[in-house]
């Protein structure tokens, strides 16, 4: 038990991970059951009737791109692997880059699912089926992975040991995040993210301060000191820590960065977002200022893990965990103050909270949207049905994802998370790509790229290191890869684009209407 | 492929459709160079790490290492180029008002009502 897991169980303090979490809980739940009333309708309930002004947006959009396991990721694999975990960073940025040429046209074609934008150029039930499809493939690992950390996470935080208290947690909490997607649809979902924004960014940049603060505010002093405790600056400030300096340690790095750089922007939560904004332009212009404060909230997280380097020790941080996803508790926890662990402690539940209510939110929003009203009924159903059948859709999907989370427990399924955002680059990307900007694609090649690029990546993923073959595989005791890199966007993100490019060439051109691009009213 | 983006262009005579067709053009113009940086960016410091090897971890200026030097430049890229979109898209889009409702103001949540 942890001393602050002990000021939980002995209440010694108010400010507390237990008692902070119960806040941040009534909270929230509060606040999806009072914006969630007026939720009876198709557009209040996926697109918060797009009454949320462009700040309001654009914050909830930042959230968006805070996970639970990038938050902690980001900051041990700086703590451990120095210039490593800063590329990965910078890869995190660089996803609005992408996102910003396609915001106001994803605004623009008046879709919110995957399938609905996809539609607008290609209409048919395939077109929402295979979107759907690929949605939920996208959902599904991000989910159960982001559950994990969550349910580990609170465990820590509250001094829980033992694999059955972090299922336990897992599971309160998957249950939680459901009723509050439930209950609150995108109005509720949207403003725990803007909260979640403003906390997280708080929370980094006070952790940063403090921890400057420690080095008497001398950035060489800690940046030398973090360099020292890796047995040398030369080394940690150097590639090839995070997955060797090898050639294919190399290829495995920028394939993770690519990987996150290009499937950050097909994430079936963040088209939903695109189409919550009241205009194109507003959806432009929020992604403009969005790049800003997520450059200064990775920058903050960026120091607080040479921070936790030089403060803690990587060898410390990962005799704690292997992967470190602790650095951020630790760190907080050797600057000293319960204040400073409980705010950590609150900011990570909360992301946790909010990403999971978005991810599930959109699963449900295509199975309701596109494969119920869309393909089943051919549109002839009642909206108020609609919301009905996608509040079914939230709580199954999201119990059955809880469900896989509790049941993979012991398994390393970190691997999953990087399967998703690969799908993500993979499928959706270039289908999105090639529909707002391509009048040649066709529905053919837009099939090639959904379904093709999910066997590619699920072939090559069940063929990694990922799955087998290393201490840290899915199969540890098995090993049948062949493939060599552990992140394999490298080679199924252009398979993807090509697929999408040759199956419309070889496809009979059909005139189909255009969508629409920059907005002109 | 194209970069010229798809423009709702307005029914209002030859002349409005040649200004529909010219926005198309400079979006088209504009994302192009966009993703012109953006290749750049994403392609250089891959490359830069993987020649630059052992060398990243040398000071260049106090606390500043070589590898913080790449990987702050391009974020600086980022920042700058986001900007630039921004404002470009902006002077050339969002000052002008056609008379024409967009069918994006049509939410596709209308559609099975």
């Amino acid at each position: 038990m942890n001393p602050y897991g002990y000021l939980a169980v002995q209440n010694n303090g108010f400010i507390s991970p237990i008692t902070s979490f119960m806040l941040v809980m009534i909270g929230s739940f509060l606040l999806c059951l009072i914006v969630g009333i007026e939720n009876d309708r198709v557009s209040g309930f996926f697109l918060a009737d797009r009454s949320l002004s462009t700040l309001r947006n654009c914050l909830a959009l930042c959230g968006d791109f805070i996970v639970p396991s990038a938050l902690l990721s980001l900051v041990g694999a700086v703590a451990l692997s120095g210039y490593d975990g800063m590329f990965i960073a910078v890869s995190a940025i660089g996803v609005l880059w992408v996102l910003l040429p396609l915001a106001e046209p994803l605004r623009n074609t008046g879709g919110f699912t995957l399938g609905g934008i996809l539609e607008s150029r290609i209409p048919g039930a395939a077109t929402r089926i295979a979107g759907t499809v690929v949605t939920v493939m996208v959902c599904v690992p991000m989910t159960v992975v982001q559950l994990t950390v969550a349910g580990d996470v609170t465990s820590f935080a509250l001094g829980l040991h033992g694999v059955g208290a972090s299922q336990i947690c897992t599971a309160l909490i998957g249950l939680l995040i459901v009723s509050y997607a439930a209950f609150g649809g995108m109005r509720g979902t949207s403003m725990i993210q803007i909260g979640k924004t403003i906390f997280v960014i708080g929370a980094t940049l006070a952790l940063t301060r403090v921890v400057l603060g420690r080095f008497h505010w001398d950035l060489g002093a800690m940046v030398e000191s973090a360099g020292d405790q890796h047995g040398g600056r030369a080394a940690f400030y150097s590639s090839g820590l995070l997955f060797g300096d090898t050639g294919t340690g190399m290829a495995d790095l920028f394939s993770l960065g690519l990987s996150i750089t290009l499937g950050g922007a097909g994430l079936p939560h963040i088209l939903m977002r695109m189409n919550v904004f009241q205009t194109g332009r507003a959806a432009r212009r929020a992604t403009r200022s969005a790049v800003t404060v997520l450059t200064l909230c990775y920058c903050a997280m960026a120091v607080a893990g040479l921070g936790a380097a030089a403060v803690v020790g990587s060898k410390t941080i990962a005799s704690s965990n292997p992967q470190g996803y602790s650095a951020l508790f630790l760190l907080s926890d050797s600057l000293g103050g319960n204040f400073l662990f409980a705010l950590v402690s609150c900011a990570v539940f909360i992301t946790a909270l909010s990403t999971l209510a978005s991810f599930i939110l959109a699963a449900a929003a295509s199975i309701a949207h596109d494969v119920y009203a869309g393909s089943d009924r051919r549109g002839r159903v009642k909206e108020t049905n609609e919301v009905k059948v996608a509040r079914w859709a939230i709580v199954i999907f999201g119990v059955l994802n809880v469900f896989l989370a509790v049941v993979l427990h012991n398994w390393s399924i970190l691997s999953l998370a990087s399967f998703g955002a690969v799908l993500s680059a993979s499928a959706a990307l270039p289908a999105l790509t090639y529909v707002l900007f391509w009048r040649g694609f066709t529905k053919t090649g837009m099939l090639w790229t959904l379904y093709g690029s999910l066997a590619c990546c699920t072939v090559l993923e069940l063929f990694s290191p990922a799955v087998s073959g290393t201490p840290y595989s899915f199969l540890p005791e098995q090993d049948f890869h062949w493939f060599p890199l552990q992140n394999i966007g490298l080679v199924s993100i252009p398979v993807g684009f090509f697929l999408g490019w040759a199956g419309s060439l070889l496809s009979r051109p059909v005139t189909v209407p255009q969508p629409v691009d920059f907005e002109l009213s | 492929m194209s970069f010229y983006g798809i423009v709702d262009v307005p029914d209002s005579g030859p002349g409005g459709h040649r200004a529909g067709l010219g926005q198309q053009v400079t979006a088209g113009r504009l994302r192009f160079r966009l993703f012109v940086v953006i290749a750049a960016a994403t392609v250089t410091t891959p490359l830069f790490t993987l020649v630059l090897g052992r060398h990243l971890g040398a000071s260049v200026a106090g606390p500043l290492t070589l590898g913080m030097l790449l990987l702050g430049v391009h974020v600086l890229a980022m920042l700058v180029a986001a900007v630039w979109y921004d404002r470009a898209c902006s002077t050339h889009f969002d000052s002008i008002a056609l008379p024409q409702h967009s069918s994006a103001d049509d939410p596709e949540t209308g559609r099975y009502s």
